[in-house]
């Protein structure tokens, strides 16, 4: 289940598997069928992916979005030291990761869940919403936050996609030509996957 | 239509299947392969590091298929949690050639006295110790033969644990080194150590149908592209299929095998890809789907000859687990306190280290254990060029604190930029345990309705001591070679990916599973080939025992159906 947009939840839950802030990595549910999502790889339109459809599809509503993205921001800024979350494109590619049909459902939630914990911690310090927020308020709430439990394990979730979108192969859609791998003299091993060698298409393509 | 009789029917594809499917068709004998994952051809591997290590993709998504761990919680109780929950997988590779196909390759052999740890070190206090019914000059011809087919590159120094040889050195040379191996081999002879080569399960020179390796520095947890590591498909399972007389089918899913009620196993039951319940025939069983598994499986298939579980009327089955375990430690180069020349030599990516000491793979050392004690092995090699890995080991700070932001900017640039990690792997003769051992869960099945595996893990006192000296002796090395931040850590929770035990052989039935040539005592048919077999394991990974062993067995199984 989705949890609705401004829905409080006091209960903030974090799964064991995000407790391991080192050793977590995406769990892969049942395919059950249906078409993979690979159109989320290839310039996916933000308006539709962030329409607020909600559902089982792990897409969020504009104002999740807007929270992540910012959050993102501070996590990772672009601050003249090599690429941002922004200039990676770690958005876009927490969208791709989200629209997984194979990612398992808890983990989806968690992760959109800990928007919702954001903005209701903006509510209690602020006594306001998570965007009315100025960037110098933004900030501080971001360190409170990274001081809870919760905070840190759901903010290293987060830098972890981070690290995906700096770090992955540009056809997953993060690490924007290669801004990533150069920032950190990183070189990729030989050979870099195909198309249908990537994730999730791999599936499709092993006997 | 007549379901095809075949005259062997081996159940996984890794280490302990390739060379029984290689030996027998080689002999003409009708093989049939049944393994669980997909099959992954060389083509279809690359170095894309969310397939490989940030997705299950190599392993089966948890939901569908999963462990139940039991480990003692703060209090000392016995807490069992499923790897679903903690999203931490207990499988390796699920796939044709099983996980040698994502093996790093540090081939070590055993030693002498590693097969009569009973006879030379005497027992421990709870520790359930025994020597093994075949010695090391049994198993000599068979390290060798592996060294030959599967492909072993490395170099020869003569120190004071070299195992007896047959041969004066390796069929293939040593692969191509980073100048660290130089700086190990010099604070080696300034302390007193010797460094020794370490092998490796990976071509250094082109072989028939494969290639050398091309020092792409992604190889541990990665596929091969070039064929040099020495798989099970590539080095064994491939030229069984060329042979005409060996069949693989992957995406299948032994999970019962059926006996004729006199105590032979007649059929072997396993789901297809689509789930449908299709059936194989054959005259004789090999199971090798790596220890937990395989003892799952036996537990698995009971019935009026065996309603403990086949094979497992000694009640043995599932018992004395081990791993080859230790603890691992690290130490930091950080290229602005050595010369230019040295930092740009250390960046060299590709090439290996390949070093490991073994001077206290026997501890005589009255003033740290009152008698000569079982040691081991410290294996150094470099941190995983992994960036995703890399930058999320920046996360936190010493005292656990998260870091983000510039902060974390320039904490990830410097680590990636400044410095090169050496890391050690220290590998003791872990041991078995009445503490340590596979059963069936009694609640948790997996997509296909059946239970699964409940694995108890705990660890001897003992390991922690002798991996504590080893772990001391690599840190002083790091040191002397000019290391900084050098540590360790040194503690009873084992790796996944090497484990052994829960058949063990030996010559009495009453405490073992297998006979001498890993037969099953209780069964006239059914062979087990993995590293189930093993009662100790050496303190070595097991991956070079584990194929010796299978070729060794390969033999008597051509000599028992030779007979009949």
């Amino acid at each position: 289940m989705m949890m609705k947009e401004n829905q409080f939840h006091k209960l903030k839950i974090i799964p064991d598997k995000a407790k391991e802030l080192e050793g977590w990595r995406l769990s892969r549910k049942r395919f059950i069928g249906g078409a993979l999502m690979a159109g989320v790889l290839a310039n996916i339109p933000l308006a539709s992916a962030v329409a607020g459809k909600g559902g089982g599809t792990g897409q969020l509503t504009q104002n999740q979005f807007l929270i992540i993205e910012s959050v993102q921001k501070i996590l990772y800024p672009s601050d003249g030291n090599g690429p941002g979350a922004y200039d990676v494109m770690a958005d876009k590619y927490l969208l791709w990761v989200l629209s997984d049909e194979r990612m398992d459902p808890e983990e989806k939630e968690y992760i959109i869940n800990g928007i919702g914990w954001v903005d209701e911690t903006a509510e209690e310090n602020f006594s306001k919403n998570f965007v009315k927020l100025t960037q110098a308020e933004r900030e501080k709430l971001i360190g409170d936050v990274s001081k809870e439990t919760w905070g840190r394990s759901w903010l290293g979730v987060i830098l972890t996609f981070i690290f995906e979108a700096l770090l992955s192969d540009p056809q997953y859609g993060g690490n924007t030509d290669e801004i990533g791998w150069d920032w950190l003299h990183h070189n990729p091993g030989q050979p870099r996957p195909t198309k249908k060698l990537l994730y999730p298409q791999i599936f499709e393509t092993v006997e | 239509m007549a379901q095809k009789k075949y005259d062997v029917c081996i159940i996984g594809s890794g280490a302990g299947a390739g060379p029984i499917a290689y030996e027998l068709s080689k002999k003409g004998y009708n093989v049939i392969v049944l393994e669980k994952g997909p099959w992954f051809k060389t083509k279809d591997f690359s170095k894309d590091e969310i397939v490989s290590t940030r997705r299950n993709v190599y392993t089966p998504s948890l939901e569908d298929e999963q462990h139940v761990i039991e480990t003692r919680n703060a209090e000392g109780e016995w807490e069992a949690k499923s790897t679903y929950s903690t999203g931490r997988t207990f499988w390796n590779g699920n796939m044709v050639g099983g996980s040698t196909n994502i093996m790093s390759g540090y081939f070590h052999r055993m030693k002498p006295n590693d097969f009569k740890l009973l006879t030379v070190y005497g027992p421990i206090s709870g520790a359930n110790i025994v020597d093994w019914p075949v010695d090391y000059a049994e198993m000599e011809p068979y390290f060798d033969k592996v060294e030959k087919i599967v492909g072993i590159s490395g170099r020869i120094v003569n120190h004071s644990t070299l195992e007896p040889r047959e041969t004066d050195n390796f069929p293939y040379p040593p692969l191509a080194e980073n100048v660290v191996s130089k700086w190990i081999d010099n604070a080696a002879n300034e302390l007193g150590y010797t460094a020794v080569p370490v092998p490796r399960a990976i071509l250094s020179i082109p072989e028939k149908e494969r290639s050398s390796c091309v020092y792409s520095n992604y190889c541990g947890s990665y596929g091969c592209s070039s064929d040099a590591k020495g798989s099970s498909r590539v080095a064994l399972l491939n030229k069984a299929l060329a042979t005409g007389k060996c069949t693989i089918l992957p995406n299948s899913k032994v999970y019962k095998l059926e006996t004729n009620g006199f105590g032979k196993i007649v059929k072997s039951w396993y789901y297809d890809a689509n789930g449908e319940r299709q059936v194989v025939d054959a005259e004789l069983f090999v199971v090798a789907c790596q220890a937990v598994e395989t003892s799952r499986l036996l537990l698995m298939s009971k019935n009026i000859d065996f309603p403990n579980g086949l094979a497992n009327n000694g009640g043995l089955v599932g018992k004395n687990l081990i791993f080859s375990a230790g603890g691992v430690g690290s130490g930091k180069f950080i290229y602005d306190d050595i010369d230019k020349e040295s930092a740009n030599q250390l960046k060299v990516p590709g090439v290996f280290v390949n070093r490991a000491i073994q001077n206290w793979y026997e501890i005589d050392d009255e003033d740290a254990f009152p008698r000569k004690t079982k040691g081991g092995t410290v294996d150094f090699l470099f941190e995983h060029a992994n960036g995703i890995s890399k930058a999320i080991r920046n996360k936190l700070d010493n005292k656990g604190t998260l870091v983000y932001g510039s902060a974390l900017k320039s904490k990830i640039k410097n680590y990636f930029l400044n410095q090169r990690k050496l890391n050690f792997e220290v590998f003791v003769d872990w041991l078995p345990t009445d503490n340590c051992f596979v059963t069936l869960d009694e609640k948790i099945v997996d997509k296909w309705g059946d239970p699964v595996a409940k694995i108890r893990i705990d660890n001897h006192e003992h390991d922690i001591e002798v991996g504590s000296y080893l772990a001391e002796k690599a840190e002083k090395l790091m040191n002397k070679m000019g290391a900084t931040d050098v540590k360790s850590s040194i503690n009873g929770a084992p790796p996944t990916n090497l484990m052994a035990g829960g058949c063990r052989f030996g010559n009495n039935p009453k405490n073992s599973v297998l006979n001498k040539n890993c037969k099953a005592h209780e069964v006239e048919n059914l062979y087990i080939t993995d590293g189930s077999f093993m009662p100790t394991g050496g303190s070595v990974t097991y991956t070079w025992t584990i194929y010796a062993n299978a070729f060794r067995v390969a033999d008597a199984i051509i000599k028992k159906l030779e007979t009949t």
